[in-house]
């Protein structure tokens, strides 16, 4: 198959320089985002499908434990071995991906019956992790994240018993994993287990969580409210500095000051922190499908944060306005000192 | 635009590299050196264009945020036409920098970015002021056509969407406040996608032309505004009557699949849009086949399970043949 011309001109270079030797190797692309789209959104519609069938198949499902978690491993097994034996055949490595979904949802059924809902979300976790670790194919490891960040939030919900709508914790601890989950994305070893399907699963989630996160969200008693608001958007605000840190290096004390002062005034609008450090992260590992995906995150939460009730209007405005007016300060010093550094 | 280029190539030397060593064509300590060869990167001039960019847009999206809320706060303190005035007094100021930076720069095109979104606040604050409305069809019908002239002048996508995003609203509201019985929610979300799909097709026309509609982002995000407000009335059209209804909805889909099917096999052939097409196949063809099968198949009795393990493969074979069509077209291209 013939290459195309820019990686035939990037092998030559690399060629030229040292760093490899021999023949350009054979075209394999990678899987394209738009791609991964068409085929993740059809495993979730196929996986329901298919859940549908086995619920209509076995009525035992939903009053038999074991019935269940002995469905989904089956399911789970009879995955595995397809994406394995079938590598390469599209039409079965997408029927593998939608049976392993399924044999997820049955087994985490089958143990939320058997342990209650936390310890069966847990027991989720852990299976969508073992199956992210085993089912080699990007597309599969990416809807395995996602199982995970759904168990995360669940067991969030589950032990965050103080309000009424999806956890607040939630945010965080998605957000957290997630720049875990870049930060080792970009040091790995693309040989060993990749880790770029998860952290883009914990990112989605995460953005999904800054939009939905503070749907109803109110208690009789506000200052333990209010103590653990602030813990909870220190924790997110504190991911920007950090973010800027790993990039521009601890010798660099103007950035990470900015970050801070940044961090700050976006305390109370976690969503743009989340969607500026994405954006940052996307920038540095060249990765403009995340980079897109933190602007229109970005955007969204800003068109959400002016329904968002817990914080005054009034307060949203003075903060939205610090935050855009330094931005453009910043600029502009920016500006002049490439001006200056010109003449 | 160079520097913007300037990244999509070290993305694309950087993505061949990923894909060499995961493939086992490079070792870690070949990896290693060509990532010396090709130098740091993203570099310290792309970092600045980046960081450039980043602080204008987000700096300018935030003040138009924080202005929005602060007519909405509808703060006591400030009298009636000290808000009208100095909401005008913001406007004006906005276009001066337009003005005063020019609008070939970047700067001056976010400055009239930011003086559309203040023009919005301004007729709100009018409507809320004087009780006519803050979220009317007329008001933002009003927004839409004073804005045009400053989407023409301004030359920059972002201005563009901006009034498109207007110009939706306004007509998803006009559509709802019609009240007759012919146009009902789904019927509003059918139209305003109909006039995100002619959109489409303008703006696909003007990139020929004019090189503010270059670039794969307008036509995308019009693509899918067009397939999201017009894939769900065709599948409410499927479950949400009696017997499935094929009417104006359906019609409308189909149009719009095969228009921007044909559009694009003859023109650009974006990958992306051929994508969110066969998603919106998949979803709406799924919801339909279910309930044909139910309507006229098993009337008598429950759906059976096969019906259901029929549906999950025919989603299964259609997701496969596209990806393989796509992979395809890919392939093709590469080789001419």
């Amino acid at each position: 198959m013939s290459l195309p011309h820019e990686t035939q001109t990037l092998w030559t270079r690399l060629r030229a320089a040292g760093a490899v030797t021999g023949e350009a190797p054979a075209r394999n692309d990678g899987l394209p985002w738009y791609l991964a789209g068409l085929i993740g959104v059809s495993a979730w519609i196929a996986a329901g499908l298919l859940f549908g069938f086995f619920a209509t198949l076995f009525d035992q499902i939903w009053k038999s434990p074991g019935v269940a978690v002995t469905a989904g491993a089956l399911c789970i097994a009879a995955a595995l071995a397809l994406m394995r034996i079938a590598r390469g055949r599209e039409f079965f490595e997408q029927s593998g991906i939608a049976l392993s979904l399924v044999g997820q949802l049955l087994v985490g059924i089958g143990f939320s019956e058997w342990f209650g809902d936390t310890a069966g979300w847990a027991g989720s976790a852990a299976v969508a992790l073992v199956l992210y670790v085993s089912g080699a194919q990007t597309m599969h490891r990416f809807l395995c994240g996602a199982v995970f960040a759904a168990a995360i939030v669940a067991i969030c919900n589950e032990l965050d018993t103080s309000g009424y709508g999806p956890s607040r914790i939630a945010l965080p601890v998605l957000a957290w994993l997630a720049f875990a989950a870049w930060w080792r994305a970009e040091y790995e070893d693309l040989r060993a287990l990749p880790v770029s399907p998860l952290a883009w699963a914990l990112s989605l989630a995460a953005l999904l969580m800054a939009f939905f996160g503070d749907l109803e969200w109110g208690m009789p008693d506000q200052d333990a409210m209010t103590l653990r608001i602030w813990i909870v958007q220190i924790a997110i605000a504190v991911l920007l500095p950090l973010t800027v840190l790993r990039l521009a290096g601890v010798s660099r004390i103007l950035p990470l000051l900015c970050a801070i002062a940044f961090a700050l005034i976006w305390l109370r609008a976690p969503g743009v922190s989340l969607g500026v450090m994405l954006m940052l992260t996307a920038f540095a590992s060249h990765r403009p499908a995340l980079l897109a995906t933190g602007l229109i995150g970005t955007g969204v939460y800003l068109i959400r944060y002016y329904y968002q009730l817990d914080v005054p209007l009034l307060e949203k405005s003075q903060w939205l306005l610090l935050g855009g007016a330094g931005l453009l300060a910043i600029r502009f010093v920016l500006m002049r000192a490439a001006q200056g550094g010109r003449t | 635009m160079g520097e913007w280029r300037r990244w999509r190539e070290t993305v694309a030397d950087q993505t061949r590299l990923r894909e060499w060593r995961r493939d086992g064509a490079l070792d870690a300590t070949a990896t290693a050196a060509a990532r010396e060869v090709l130098g740091p990167a993203p570099d310290a001039a792309l970092w600045r264009w980046f960081l450039d960019r980043l602080a204008l847009w987000l700096g300018v999206a935030l003040c138009a945020a924080g202005a929005i809320c602060f007519i909405a706060a509808n703060w006591e303190h400030i009298g009636k036409f000290t808000r009208l005035y100095g909401m005008q007094a913001l406007v004006i100021a906005a276009i001066a920098v337009a003005a005063r930076l020019g609008l070939a720069r970047l700067g001056g095109q976010a400055a009239l970015w930011l003086a559309m979104v203040l023009l919005g606040g301004l007729l709100a604050l009018i409507g809320q002021t004087y009780q006519t409305g803050a979220d009317t069809w007329e008001l933002f019908t009003l927004w839409a056509v004073l804005a045009l002239p400053w989407a023409f002048a301004g030359r920059h996508a972002a201005v563009w969407l901006l009034w498109i995003a207007v110009a939706n609203i306004a007509l998803g509201l006009w559509a709802d406040t019609v009240g007759s019985d012919w146009v009902n929610d789904e019927r509003s979300l059918t139209l305003v996608g109909l006039f995100d799909l002619v959109l489409y097709l303008a703006w696909s026309l003007a990139s020929r032309r004019w090189a503010e509609f270059t670039g794969h982002a307008g036509p995308r995000l019009l693509a899918a505004a067009a397939l999201l407000c017009l894939s769900p009335p065709a599948i409410i059209a499927a479950i949400d009557h009696v017997a499935p209804e094929f009417g104006y909805e359906l019609c409308a889909w189909l149009a719009a699949i095969a228009l921007l099917t044909a559009f694009e096999l003859r023109r650009s052939r974006d990958r992306a849009v051929f994508a969110m097409l066969l998603v919106a196949v998949i979803g709406v063809s799924t919801v339909w086949l279910y309930r044909l099968a139910t309507h006229f198949l098993f009337t008598r009795h429950d759906e059976p399970a096969a019906l259901w393990l029929v549906l999950a493969l025919l989603v299964v074979g259609e997701a496969t043949a596209g990806a393989l069509w796509l992979r395809r077209m890919d392939d093709r291209e590469a080789r001419a």
